[in-house]
């Protein structure tokens, strides 16, 4: 039959169409639509893993097992792991970020509901990571040889920190970071201090506490002073919520070429 | 709201006024606003998107420019209004693209792809696959311009390993 040619889409837009499609019937019928999508997820760009759910299960280890066996690494844009208790051990994260770190991952994120995320050893080598983002884990430990090398962006929501030491520590294995973002830590014995955010190369600044004075003092003092220890920052956002009423402090910086501001 | 305007100008020599709070939902362009190379006196030329894609183009983002504002003069809004404005903004999408045939969509997915709009992208993309959820293969490929390079040994195969999911 003779078809009607339509535009045709790039790989990657149909891949992110095809993603698209409610599990679990369509992704057979997508190996069928052409051996190249065969194997749909050796190819998806964007994986995550809820050890909620069992179709999760399923693609993800369609993912696993297609890493593995593919001879050519393909571009690993995203993995996220979002993990409730089942699969959280640190071999297992350890072995799944290796095979994200070989696929040249990019942004990396753990939602792991309080337990303790182990920062895997893979991370210090890899060149490719620019964005992490920690969501709901404890750091109990930020080991000495650790790296995050071309981290360009971290996110720090409700992270909990067993000593207030591995913030700082945290930033200095960073040393091109250039966006910050941190939502309140969960732990009460662990203030971070502004004096810890200090990153020579950080761009953007976004902070979000409901603890306002015990943790910065006076709102502009504050802007002022993340303002003096990291000189290149061109945007700053403090946001303060106090018992669900939410209000934003914007801070214009005093660098005359910077007028952005983030608002949350 | 900057009132700054900047001049697009498609593939077909059509020219198209933005103000440049609503260019700057392409980051392709915001980019170019930020390092300076945007004369206001000369269009922008968009080699990839013809005219009648751009005015869609344009169409969403005016629309959602104005609704980024508002979220910011109505901070204290509450949840319920909130979630009208989100139900507003869901309406206004789904007849934007219902307008559509599933070619101009595809158009409309590369200008957004070349332009760099993440949420027309999405937007877009979502609406395709809800378009398609239903099809047989062969209907899919035909939309997509795959070729079908299975025999039918192979594809009778699949479809028999695979036969409960096809009830």
């Amino acid at each position: 039959m003779e078809t009607q040619r339509l535009v045709e889409l790039p790989d990657e837009l149909l891949l992110k169409i095809l993603s698209l499609l409610p599990m679990y019937k369509d992704t057979v019928a997508t190996r069928l639509i052409s051996k190249r999508w065969e194997d749909p997820w050796k190819l998806e760009p964007d994986v995550m893993f809820d050890d909620e759910t069992y179709e999760s299960f399923e693609t993800f280890m369609s993912f696993v097992y297609g890493s593995l066996l593919s001879n050519d690494a393909q571009i690993l844009e995203r993995l996220h792991l979002k993990l409730i208790s089942q699969y959280n051990s640190a071999s297992d994260i350890n072995f799944w970020v290796q095979i994200a770190v070989n696929r040249f991952v990019r942004e990396l994120r753990f939602d792991l509901f309080g337990e303790t995320l182990e920062l895997p050893s893979c991370l210090s080598t890899c060149r490719t990571l620019k964005t992490l983002i920690l969501h709901e884990l404890s750091i109990t430990v930020v080991p000495p040889w650790f790296r995050l090398p071309s981290l360009k962006t971290l996110h720090l929501l409700y992270v909990k920190f067993s000593g207030k030491e591995y913030v700082s520590s945290l930033l200095k294995v960073c040393p091109v970071l250039e966006c910050l973002v941190i939502d309140k830590t969960k732990d009460d014995n662990v203030i971070i201090l502004i004096s810890d955010i200090i990153v020579p190369t950080l761009r953007s600044l976004s902070i979000r506490s409901d603890r306002e004075l015990r943790l910065f003092g006076k709102t502009l003092q504050l802007c002022r002073t993340l303002e003096e220890l990291n000189p290149y920052l061109l945007l700053l956002g403090v946001g303060l919520v106090f018992h669900h009423s939410k209000r934003c402090t914007l801070y214009r910086l005093s660098s005359p070429t910077t007028n952005l501001f983030q608002v949350f | 709201m900057s009132s700054n305007m900047i001049m697009l100008k498609s593939s077909d020599g059509a020219s198209f006024e933005i103000e440049e709070a609503a260019a700057r939902k392409s980051k392709i362009i915001a980019n170019m606003i930020e390092v300076e190379c945007v004369d206001e006196d000369k269009a922008i030329p968009l080699q990839n998107v013809t005219g009648n894609i751009l005015a869609l183009v344009i169409e969403y983002c005016n629309k959602h420019i104005v609704d980024d504002d508002d979220d910011v003069a109505t901070e204290e809004a509450s949840e319920e209004e909130e979630e009208a404005k989100k139900k507003k903004v869901d309406d206004w999408e789904a007849e934007f693209m219902n307008s559509m045939s599933l070619e101009t969509m595809f158009e409309l997915l590369l200008a957004a792809n070349y332009l760099n709009i993440k949420s027309l992208i999405d937007l877009v993309c979502q609406t395709i696959a809800n378009n398609i959820k239903d099809k047989t293969p062969e209907e899919v490929r035909k939309i997509f311009s795959i070729e079908n390079d299975f025999t039918p040994e192979e594809e009778e195969e699949i479809r028999k390993e695979n036969a409960w999911a096809f009830g």
